[in-house]
């Protein structure tokens, strides 16, 4: 269930299989991450926003089919990957904060890949003027006034000829420091006849109360630390030492200070660029997003769907489609997806076949088809022609129960309810199993009921069901799967006699899964007893299955 | 020799300093080994595993050396650290290793100063934090291991390894060789030799599985390393003939412990570990385990160069600096010892 126009969200969205699509999405950078997750569908009357959408999609996917456009998209993508998320310092600088230098080393990378990319882009005029970031010399000039061309960032003296002349000063007087005091301790050396440690200390046993006392007079010495064997003392500073320590303290404030300058000027500067920097960003994210969908478009071998007017009545149609999320997983097991076919138009369209026949998959599919369609991206199907619609909700037959306190029937109903569209909707609903986790008979009627009203609404429902009435019912169209209608008795029996117990790639040889539409009297029995003889039912209990099948049909 | 000319002798090109224990004096070796590259003209990489270079020990509160580098040093380290670095520090690149510091950065000194370095947290992320400091043109990086972490000195990480340790790492003179020795003694543990149980230990180690070898053959055992299953693993061992056991993770107290306990079965076993890095065991039980009869072999060395030594623990007690250099280089004797805070030339004999 999820709310009109939104993403399918929660059951709907699972069962679809959006969550594989954005999975397999996989933005390059966190902008085109958040743009993803922030991918909303088009609604009804958006159909030529979306065809600019698609497009766009069009045109990176014919640059992707050229060797040279596809060396430069893959290389936009790999600059893309590197980029760091700067926006939570855009705002900082947008309030008036002052950045971190670790900050300006970010912006400072970023901008050399924002170049990088949008000199690529610049070989074509219609991709550039889509998706180019806006030139920001002016900003990369302030970061690098050095020239370096490095995307490093060091806050150097170029900033400030104050901070070079303080720099020079720090250098110059810890190198007299570092000079007096290397004089001063070869000094005190030769008077006392002692050696500094590398820590410049010099140790004096307790027990040499003498020397002891002698340092201690001497005010050139402080007691440091002490051992149970030994005094230690460091070197007391000369008085120009001192003073040098005081002004090697003072230069080295005014270093930060003027630092801090430089930083508040280089922030200031940066809040005059906040909105190119903002479009910058704006223009990156949806270059990934859409290089994205171009590149699983290809993997997909998906194709543009065709999008219905607006002013048409509803309409879907998919031929030799596929969901790749179930494909993908049959292919890891060997066994291959079987394309489908199907159109739609107002009104109730049911399945019936076989089970295990593919019902729910086709299901599934149209799902998903009309969402991606709807997401402004490629469809994995030979072709498509869709409606938009204002909602897109499956209700699938495994209800997770327990989470809700509500019983499988409970939860289904109570679904049902709030998905049934409301006058005037353009919806595609799709119900898998409807009312079959109740008794049949009664389950029936609702199942009937529910056609019913359905038939009434603008919009287009597609349904799964075993009840045989609701084939009869006048104007719902039916759609059967070939199933094992065409497999003869002596194929089963020398399939069965091979398989093991749920030896589903034998059952997917035999079993013929594309959809026939058919008239109500052509329909054929859902041969659920030989798919369960197949399965590994015993043969005993089969065949008393089949013979109870026969007093019922006596009677 | 000077313990720089030691490192260049051995021609490697990383090295890690890592402690027996807090106070072994790490940051001063590592200012001692900052001091003589300076004069050397060697372009010095520096991270830690871990924090390290802050004004005051997060433990005892004392005051500690602060690490002091000079222009042109290349620095693996938090963005949180640089604010507290005096240094005037140019930053050059992102690895993408966070830490709770921040990510880790490749900074290098413009102006020399005073640093507080936070590298990556994992040891596979430090690897590639060298590379990258070598990439950028430092020619030995060096490696701060952190309180009680020996696992910079794998050789998976760095090449070569020093020894801190001190009046800090036991409560007699005693106890503080027994430790350096001991760990001193995993790091020259037999390396196994080229073959197939090789071959088949470092795709064990590679793939976290533990492999038995007996007579009978190889079989992986149903766990996922020695931590928690010390006991399970020991049943499955054979006490009437000798074995094989690859322990991808650590070989502890407890594997060892439960070995000991079963009749014959130390005599029979030999375990084998990526590195000495992997070995967690008091000197205690580790000599209990080597009387019993009980071997270990490593599939790669850790190639110690030096030990340094502080003959002071912050708690006050010291002992004569000359006279505890001297004993623990008797001690480790052909192993070079330094007491830093004294010489930067080793302790003669």
């Amino acid at each position: 269930m999820y709310q009109k126009g939104d993403v399918p969200v929660g059951e709907s969205c699972d069962v679809l299989g959006l969550p594989y699509f954005f999975a397999c999405l996989a933005p390059a950078s966190p902008y085109g991450k958040s743009q993803a997750a922030r991918l909303v569908p088009f609604k009804p009357g958006e159909e030529q926003a979306l065809e600019a959408e698609l497009n766009a999609l069009g045109l990176v996917l014919a640059q992707l089919a050229e060797p040279a456009g596809e060396g430069r998209l893959l290389k936009i993508r790999h600059y893309l990957g590197q980029l760091p998320d700067w926006r939570e310092h855009l705002y900082r600088v947008a309030a008036g904060g002052v950045l971190l230098d670790a900050e300006f080393f970010m912006l400072k990378q970023s901008l050399f890949f924002f170049d990088a990319i949008r000199q690529l882009l610049a070989s074509d005029k219609e991709l550039a003027s889509d998706f180019s970031p806006p030139c920001l010399l002016g900003l990369w000039q302030l970061l690098d006034p050095e020239e370096t061309g490095s995307p490093s960032f060091y806050l150097g003296d170029a900033y400030s000829p104050r901070l070079g002349e303080v720099r020079a000063l720090l250098r110059e007087t810890r190198k007299k420091l570092a000079g007096l005091a290397a004089l001063g301790q070869q000094e005190a050396e030769k008077i006392f006849a002692l050696k500094f440690n590398l820590a410049g200390e010099v140790a004096v046993p307790r027990h040499a109360a003498a020397l002891r006392e002698q340092l201690e007079n001497s005010g050139r010495f402080l007691p440091s630390r002490e051992t149970y064997t030994e005094l230690y003392y460091t070197r007391k500073a000369a008085p120009s030492e001192a003073l040098l320590t005081v002004e090697l303290a003072q230069l080295k404030k005014l270093e930060n200070e003027e630092e801090d300058k430089v930083r508040h000027f280089l922030s200031h500067e940066l809040k005059q660029s906040v909105a190119a920097l903002s479009l910058a960003i704006e223009r990156l994210a949806r270059l990934d997003l859409v290089l994205s969908k171009a590149l699983l478009a290809r993997r997909w071998q998906a194709t543009r769907p065709h999008i219905a007017p607006h002013d048409e009545p509803l309409h879907f149609t998919m031929h030799l489609a596929r969901h790749p999320q179930v494909a993908d997983d049959l292919l890891a097991r060997g066994l291959g997806f079987t394309p489908t076919s199907l159109e739609l138009s107002p009104g109730v369209a049911i399945i019936t076949g076989a089970n295990m026949g593919g019902k729910t998959v086709a299901l599934r599919t149209v799902g998903l088809l009309a969402s991606l369609a709807a997401l402004g991206m490629y469809v994995p199907a030979a072709y498509c022609r869709t409606s938009l619609f204002s909602s897109t909700t499956m209700l699938a037959g495994e209800y997770r129960a327990s989470l809700t306190g509500l019983s499988r029937f409970g939860h289904e109903i109570v679904n049902l309810s709030q998905a049934l569209p409301q006058f005037g909707d353009r919806a595609l609903l799709l119900i898998d199993e409807l009312a079959s986790s109740t008794n049949p008979r009664e389950g029936s009627a609702i199942a009937q009921a529910v056609v019913l009203h359905l038939q009434c609404a603008p919009s287009i429902t597609l349904l799964t069901t075993h009840y045989d009435r609701l084939a009869h019912q006048e104007g719902v169209t039916h759609w059967q799967v070939a199933g094992l209608c065409l497999v003869t008795e002596e194929a089963l029996r020398e399939a069965l006699s091979q398989a093991r117990p749920e030896s589903l790639s034998q059952l997917s040889q035999l079993m013929d899964y594309r959809l026939h539409r058919v008239a109500a009297a052509e329909a054929h029995s859902q041969e659920a007893i030989r798919v369960a003889r197949f399965l590994g039912l015993p043969e005993s209990i089969v065949a008393r299955a089949l013979a109870l099948l026969e007093m019922k049909g006596e009677e | 020799m000077r313990l720089l000319e030691l490192i260049d002798s051995a021609k490697v090109c990383s090295v890690s300093v890592v402690g027996l224990a807090k106070n072994a004096g790490k940051t001063v070796a590592l200012n001692s080994l900052i001091r003589q590259a300076a004069q050397a003209g060697v372009a010095l990489g520096l991270s830690s595993i871990g924090y390290d270079g802050e004004k005051i020990d997060l433990v005892s509160r004392l005051p500690k050396p602060r690490i002091e580098v000079v222009e042109g040093t290349i620095l693996a380290t938090a963005s949180g650290t640089l604010e507290r670095s005096t240094a005037a520090l140019e930053i050059l690149a992102a690895t993408g290793f966070v830490t709770a510091l921040g990510e880790v950065l490749l900074v290098r000194t413009r102006e020399s100063g005073y640093v507080e370095i936070a590298g990556p947290d994992s040891c596979g992320e430090m690897q590639k934090c060298i590379g990258l400091m070598l990439k950028l043109g430092c020619q030995l990086a060096l490696i701060d291991g952190a309180l009680d972490r020996v696992g910079s000195a794998s050789p998976a990480v760095t090449e070569a390894a020093i020894l801190a340790t001190g009046a800090v790492a036991g409560g007699s003179m005693r106890q503080i060789l027994m430790r350096t020795l001991h760990f001193v003694s995993l790091c020259s543990l037999p390396k196994l030799s080229e073959g197939a149980r090789r071959a088949a230990a470092v795709r064990a180690t590679l793939a976290g599985q533990l492999l038995l070898s007996t007579s009978q053959g190889e079989r992986v055992l149903p766990f996922a390393s020695a931590l928690g299953h010390a006991a399970a693993i020991a049943d499955c061992l054979p006490r009437d003939e000798e074995f094989a056991l690859v322990v991808p993770g650590a070989v502890n107290e407890s594997l060892l412990g439960e070995i000991m306990q079963r009749p014959r079965l130390a005599r029979q076993a030999l375990l084998i570990s990526a590195d000495p890095t992997h070995i967690f065991a008091t000197p205690e039980v580790w000599q209990k385990y080597r009387a019993l009869g009980g071997r270990v072999a490593v599939l790669e060395q850790v190639r110690l160069l030096a030990a340094t030594v502080n003959p002071t623990a912050p708690s006050g007690k010291a002992y004569e600096p000359r006279q505890f250099a001297a004993e623990i280089a008797a001690s480790l004797a052909p192993l070079p010892v330094y007491d830093l805070f004294d010489s930067d030339q080793a302790v003669c004999l």
